[in-house]
């Protein structure tokens, strides 16, 4: 019971700290480079998501774990899903730096 | 104005982190093996059985008391330990000549007996995990009442460095998942930020928690306030802190109830496997008391219910409430949170984490620290000084020179002659005499040559443990998956995986490669990588 909602919370904490991440327009641009930057309201959906998420998460711990010890797991919880995010940030992301050496740079609003 | 704030505070996060930056790395480490200290005694004492927690409370108390009777018969206190979880796997009794409420040691014993056949369990002589884990804040060769206050100035550098680190960092929502690799100085401090910013709440928690352990060292006269000085008010406030138990005996011989029916009471107020004392005083006096204490690790609040029982007619006489009051209740849920004695494998192992964490923060912060530096001032001076080459050096000892000893503890552990006099202080010296070697060796040793040749030594030590494990021991990894031994299995699992990555650092930080991680980088170009960046490095580096 209590490692169930242990990774239940988990996935709970990694979807919402994804949303938060996508909510920020650069880390959109670097995790997904091909489709275009999510509008205002979008971008408030995905925070409200994430909140959601997370929030959703200490619930689950709290109930499966007791309010102490599911509180305090909600925090160690919530480090590991961030790291996750930072993780794929860093090395999970596609490339643009590799890529702008292969396309010609997209410069015609300049001229 | 605003600027001068944060600058100040920038001075103050830099000079008190970097004071006593080592002796914190220190206590990281050792704090964070220690949330695996039963896990690792169990693995330094390979003769050892499973943990017995299996065995019903009653049969163990029916041991232990045997055990006693045989054992200290005359005694005016006898205390079970009963294995209740992984924090005391085994059963452990305690005997004192006089009641346990005079000052000073009173004359006793302790045993650590198997639960059901009553036999004193045998293993090697060893320093174990507790000794390790103690080290945390008794920093193990001085005395405790220097290094109560070592580490209590650490701990409040700590609380300094990390107050100040928040107001420090600009980007704190911003850059909160950010780290850019390969660009020197920006790195390491995108790695001390995201270390930091990621576990605040476990940095913060640990950090108060932590000094709050050592408040009445630290706060003598409050104390004194209150209760006055000399043996008298420090007994009256251990009495009034720790047990309500006081009782005088009465002289008059009587025989002790049968502890069957208040364990069962016990069982059904708290379940199963949840006593952890039983606490008799004065057995076979007329006065004699039975004191049941509930687990301590239920909840993050660190103490449990006590009842008291009539130790002749078995009545229950007083009970006392786990949470006593809003002040200890608060100290009792801090210190708790700090030790996360009530944390489930899972917990525990997010515990374990966030002390990696906490190791790291502090670890890139002591090498941010000359990275800063090291450019600056040999661009402008031509070469380094001997404050920075000091601070580099002492950061190859410590960060990886530590971690080289505290394996060389392990193996020692495996290594020293089961019957030599002295061997668990032994295994000790080994621990300290290898950390001075590392720190020997950083001084003698080329900047990266050093970092280098630590770190694989590290790397090798860990992951040939469970090797070692499985040449001189009969509860190695081929046997203890197979039995689902988890304990010993997972010792031997977690150094396996830190000598993996500490192989990838070592490997990050040869000497050949370029550019090398330790370098201030080109962060100005804002590519770590371009040609320019790598001559400089290439410079300076040498």
């Amino acid at each position: 019971m209590s490692d169930l909602s242990f990774l239940t919370a988990m996935l709970c904490s990694v979807t919402g700290m994804f949303a938060l991440c996508l909510s920020a327009q650069r880390h959109w641009r670097k995790l997904r480079p091909s489709s275009p930057p999510p509008s205002r309201g979008r971008r408030r959906g995905l925070q409200a998501l994430g909140w959601l998420a997370l929030t959703l998460a200490a619930a689950l711990l709290a109930v499966g774990l007791g309010p102490g010890t599911g509180l305090t797991a909600w925090f160690g919880v919530q480090t590991l899903a961030a790291l996750c995010v930072v993780f794929t940030l860093t090395y999970g992301a596609p490339k643009p730096r590799q890529r702008r050496t292969f396309r010609p740079e997209p410069t015609p609003r300049r001229t | 104005m605003k600027d001068g704030f944060r600058q100040s505070m920038a001075w103050l996060h830099t000079w008190m982190g970097l004071l006593l930056g080592w002796v914190l790395y220190f206590m990281f480490v050792t704090g964070t093996a220690g949330y695996f200290d039963t896990e690792i005694d169990r693995w330094m004492q390979p003769e050892l059985p499973r943990a017995q927690t299996d065995v019903p409370a009653q049969t163990t108390v029916r041991t232990a008391l045997r055990r006693l009777e045989e054992e200290a018969p005359e005694a005016a206190r006898w205390l079970i330990a009963l294995p209740m979880d992984r924090n005391q796997p085994y059963t452990s009794i305690l005997w004192q000549a006089d009641g346990g409420n005079q000052a000073g040691r009173p004359r006793g014993g302790r045993q650590t007996i198997d639960a059901i056949t009553g036999d004193p369990l045998q293993a090697r002589d060893t320093a174990g995990g507790q000794q390790l884990y103690q080290m945390h804040w008794r920093l193990h060769y001085l005395p405790d009442s220097l290094s109560a206050w070592i580490v209590g100035l650490a701990s409040l550098f700590m609380l300094t460095a990390i107050i100040t680190g928040i107001i420090v960092h600009k980007k704190i929502f911003k850059d909160f998942f950010v780290f850019r690799p390969g660009k020197g100085q920006r790195s390491w401090l995108d790695a001390h930020n995201v270390l930091s910013v990621l576990a605040l709440p476990f940095h913060l928690m640990i950090t108060y928690s932590g000094l709050l352990f050592m408040g009445f060292i630290y706060f003598p006269l409050m104390v004194a306030a209150f209760y006055g000085t000399g043996a008298e008010a420090e007994r009256t406030l251990r009495a009034e802190m720790f047990s309500g138990l006081r009782v005088e005996a009465s002289g008059e011989p009587a025989p002790l109830t049968n502890l069957s029916a208040l364990i069962t009471q016990a069982e059904t107020r708290w379940g199963a496997s949840n006593i952890r004392h039983v606490d008799i005083r004065y057995p076979g006096d007329a006065q004699a008391r039975i004191l049941l204490r509930a687990s301590h690790a239920q909840t993050p609040l660190r103490r449990g219910e006590e009842l008291i029982f009539h130790g002749v007619t078995g009545e229950l006489l007083e009970t006392s409430a786990a949470f006593r009051s809003p002040t200890t209740g608060m100290q009792d849920i801090l210190l708790g949170l700090h030790e996360g004695l009530f944390a489930g494998p899972l917990l525990r192992w997010l515990y374990f984490f966030s002390g990696v964490l906490g190791t790291a923060m502090v670890a890139t912060g002591l090498v941010l620290w000359t990275v800063k530096r090291r450019q600056r001032i040999e661009a402008r001076d031509g070469r380094a000084h001997t404050g920075i080459v000091l601070v580099e050096r002492l950061n190859i000892g410590v960060v990886a020179g530590l971690l080289v000893a505290i394996a060389a503890y392990f193996w020692a552990n495996r290594l020293l002659p089961l019957e030599m006099a002295n061997r668990s202080d032994w295994e000790l010296h080994v621990l300290f005499l290898t950390w001075l070697l590392m720190l020997v060796h950083a001084m003698l040793r080329p900047r990266r040559h050093a970092w280098f040749e630590q770190c694989t030594l590290a790397a090798a030590a860990y992951a040939l443990l469970p090797l070692l494990n499985i040449l001189t021991t009969e509860r190695h990894l081929l046997r203890s998956l197979p039995n689902g031994d988890w304990p010993l299995a997972g010792f031997d699992l977690t150094v396996l995986g830190l000598g993996l990555a500490l192989a990838v650092a070592a490997y990050r930080l040869h000497p050949s490669r370029d550019p090398s991680p330790l370098a201030a980088g080109a962060a100005k170009a804002g590519d770590g990588r371009h040609h320019h960046g790598t001559q400089e490095a290439k410079t300076v580096e040498s």
